[in-house]
């Protein structure tokens, strides 16, 4: 999808047709980064990005949505996956780069109608799950463990809401690359008192391994995802268990979290995470490097197997406010910490500065990285 | 013809002595719950420094202000953005348009400033569960106007540790609310200007909060407004949120 030819057609098309034929509704923001990682000598690099969304209410029942996005990378963009994951630096071919992009992150139609509900086609936002960070019944679009409110990028799928009577049914077929599968999530949305709940049925492929490509596993699991609320504190609780596989048989994901604001405006979360499908870890030892493989292809969504997080934040003023969040590794018992100031010091300005530091052997997950300063300048039109 | 005019006087200040705090919150509900309203409002937050800030949203209000939905059409930042308050804010979702993501929100946000606004989620709520909320008492009237003390109730779960509203005694309409926080020190105060009758329903055109905690302030206006307005079943739902 990025950099091909017609995906730069099609959004062309539409930029201009946005302008030659008018009315269409515009938006986005220009995005900012600059990393610092100041180890034994300093490392810079970040990226400069244009998000720009185009929305054309056709009639009452069709809308088109449509997303450009263009990023450019500066200073170092070649990275070695070696200094970020523990595993045996004997691998030395293996690097990443951060190319420069332009593509189209979202271009999808919908259609609502009083008889069929909402049938979305085309690639899309797909955020599923009530969990902060982990989101046991999401196949289709996983968060960063480092900033899990940032958008995601866009699925191409057919979805399907469709109400009957208080609850809403939401399918979703996503065609995979054989041509022949998909993978499929069919959910039934309900409220009970303060609670929402989801049940679900997913189905999900996965790719054999990276020398046989288009071959695959398929697993099949239940889903189960509820947020409510108990003594004003908000609880949600996800849950994703495979009931016939191949790739992971038996394999179980939950995730519980907590959040609560104080009186004083103190926002507190919690929130832990159990995946069966990541490594377990062997004091002294390096990760595999197909576990680390399957995690950075999303086949898995957490290297190991038992995480926990936790998150403050406290509002300065109007527009300004700090936080503090960390997130653990229970089975290597590696550690991120944050700080974090994010802010808006004029309107549609959005600052975000946060300091990452990381704690554990070398041999851990979070324990190889070196800290880190973000800064993060949002500026929106 | 002077002894009618005397007789109705002396009757409606009788009447207006004799109502109770109870009866008096019944007439304002009666003005101040519409069935249901459909609003544009322009929203100008003032920070302790005097800087300003401009917001405009579409405020839909069903069932005398049970469920309201509220959607961000300016700045950028928030354009698109949507919160849906249901159950009188007991249950609050948020809709953000740039992830397209829906999360609930706990009840112990509901005392929290809306896009940094001095309105929290509960003032959206209507006044309509008041009378069962809180425990209320009639105070000396100012002029022309009654003056009630409210008080919630051990049970419910508010911000608030006292609220005193100045209702205007010729059509029952509130224009001036100080709220108490739990300490009973007073935070923040309500002001309505600009009233006008549309479609029937007085209608304040011009809303002020102040809050003397902060010194800052969020004056709202009315764009425009209409109540004579139906929605759907399912309107206050996660679905329409996400439209």
């Amino acid at each position: 999808m990025r950099t091909t030819f017609p995906t730069y057609t099609i959004g062309i098309i539409i930029f201009i047709q946005s302008f030659l034929i008018g009315q269409w509704n515009t938006g986005g923001y220009v995005e900012m980064e600059a990393d610092i990682t100041p180890s034994n000598a300093f490392t810079y690099y970040g990226y400069y990005k244009l998000r720009f969304d185009l929305e054309k209410e056709i009639n009452q029942q069709i809308e088109v949505n449509c997303s450009i996005l263009a990023k450019q990378y500066w200073g170092q963009n070649e990275f070695l996956i070696q200094d970020y994951f523990p595993i045996n630096p004997d691998y030395e071919f293996l690097s990443f780069t951060m190319n420069d992009t332009l593509y189209i992150d979202d271009l999808f139609l919908v259609w609502r109608t009083e008889s069929l509900g909402e049938v979305i086609i085309g690639r899309q936002p797909i955020s599923l799950g009530s969990a902060y960070v982990w989101n046991p019944t999401d196949i289709f679009s996983p968060k960063d463990n480092f900033d899990p409110t940032y958008e995601l990028q866009g699925v191409t799928v057919l979805r399907w809401l469709y109400p009957i009577r208080s609850f809403e049914l939401d399918g979703i077929i996503q065609p995979i690359q054989n041509g022949n599968d998909a993978n499929m999530y069919l959910g039934l949305k309900g409220n009970l008192q303060h609670f929402d709940y989801t049940i679900s049925v997913i189905n999900r492929n996965y790719e054999y391994n990276y020398a046989q490509p288009y071959q695959y596993y398929k697993d099949t699991s239940i889903g189960f995802s509820v947020v409510g609320e108990i003594l004003t504190a908000g609880v949600w609780f996800e849950s994703n268990l495979v009931v016939r596989g191949d790739h992971y048989p038996d394999n179980r994901e939950w995730a519980f979290g907590i959040d609560y604001t104080t009186p004083q405006s103190l926002y507190l979360l919690l929130e832990t995470y159990h995946n069966d499908a990541g490594a377990g870890y062997t004091p002294g030892q390096y990760y595999p490097l197909n576990q680390v493989l399957d995690y950075l292809d999303g086949k898995t969504r957490t290297l190991c197997e038992d995480y926990i997080m936790l998150m403050s934040r406290y509002p300065l003023n109007q527009w300004w406010s700090i936080g503090a969040w960390t997130l653990r590794n229970m089975n290597d018992k590696s550690e991120i910490f944050s700080l974090q100031i994010i802010g808006s010091p004029l309107q549609d300005i959005a600052v975000d500065v946060s300091i990452f530091s990381f704690l554990g052997s070398g041999k851990t997950e979070f324990g190889i990285q070196e800290s880190w300063i973000r800064a993060r300048l949002n500026v929106f039109f | 013809m002077k002894s009618l005019i005397l007789s109705l006087f002396i009757t409606q200040f009788i009447f207006c002595q004799d109502l109770t705090a109870s009866a008096i919150l019944d007439s304002m509900n009666r003005v101040m719950t519409p069935e249901n309203v459909k609003s544009t409002i322009r929203q100008i937050i003032t920070t302790s420094r005097g800087n300003e800030r401009e917001f405009e949203y579409e405020m839909f209000s069903g069932s005398k202000g049970e469920n309201v939905l509220l959607r961000y059409t300016k700045p950028n930042v928030v354009k698109g953005n949507a919160i849906l308050m249901k159950n009188h804010s007991d249950d609050i979702w948020i809709y953000f348009q740039r992830t397209r993501r829906v999360r609930k929100l706990a009840s112990s946000s509901k005392n929290q400033k809306v896009e940094g606004s001095d309105f929290s989620y509960e003032d959206f709520s209507s006044g309509d569960t008041w009378k069962e909320d809180y425990d209320n008492k009639r105070l000396l009237d100012e002029d022309d106007k009654y003056v009630l003390e409210l008080a919630p109730k051990p049970d419910v779960s508010t911000s608030y540790g006292k609220m005193i509203v100045v209702i205007r005694k010729s059509d029952f309409y509130p224009d001036i609310i100080r709220y108490f926080d739990k300490n009973i020190v007073h935070e923040k105060t309500l002001t309505m200007e600009d009233i006008r009758n549309i479609e029937g329903y007085p209608t304040a055109m011009k809303m002020t909060m102040v809050n003397h905690l902060e010194d800052t302030k969020t004056r709202m206006e009315i764009v425009n407004s209409t109540y004579n307005i139906s929605y759907p079943d399912d309107y206050f739902t996660e679905r329409y949120l996400r439209e």
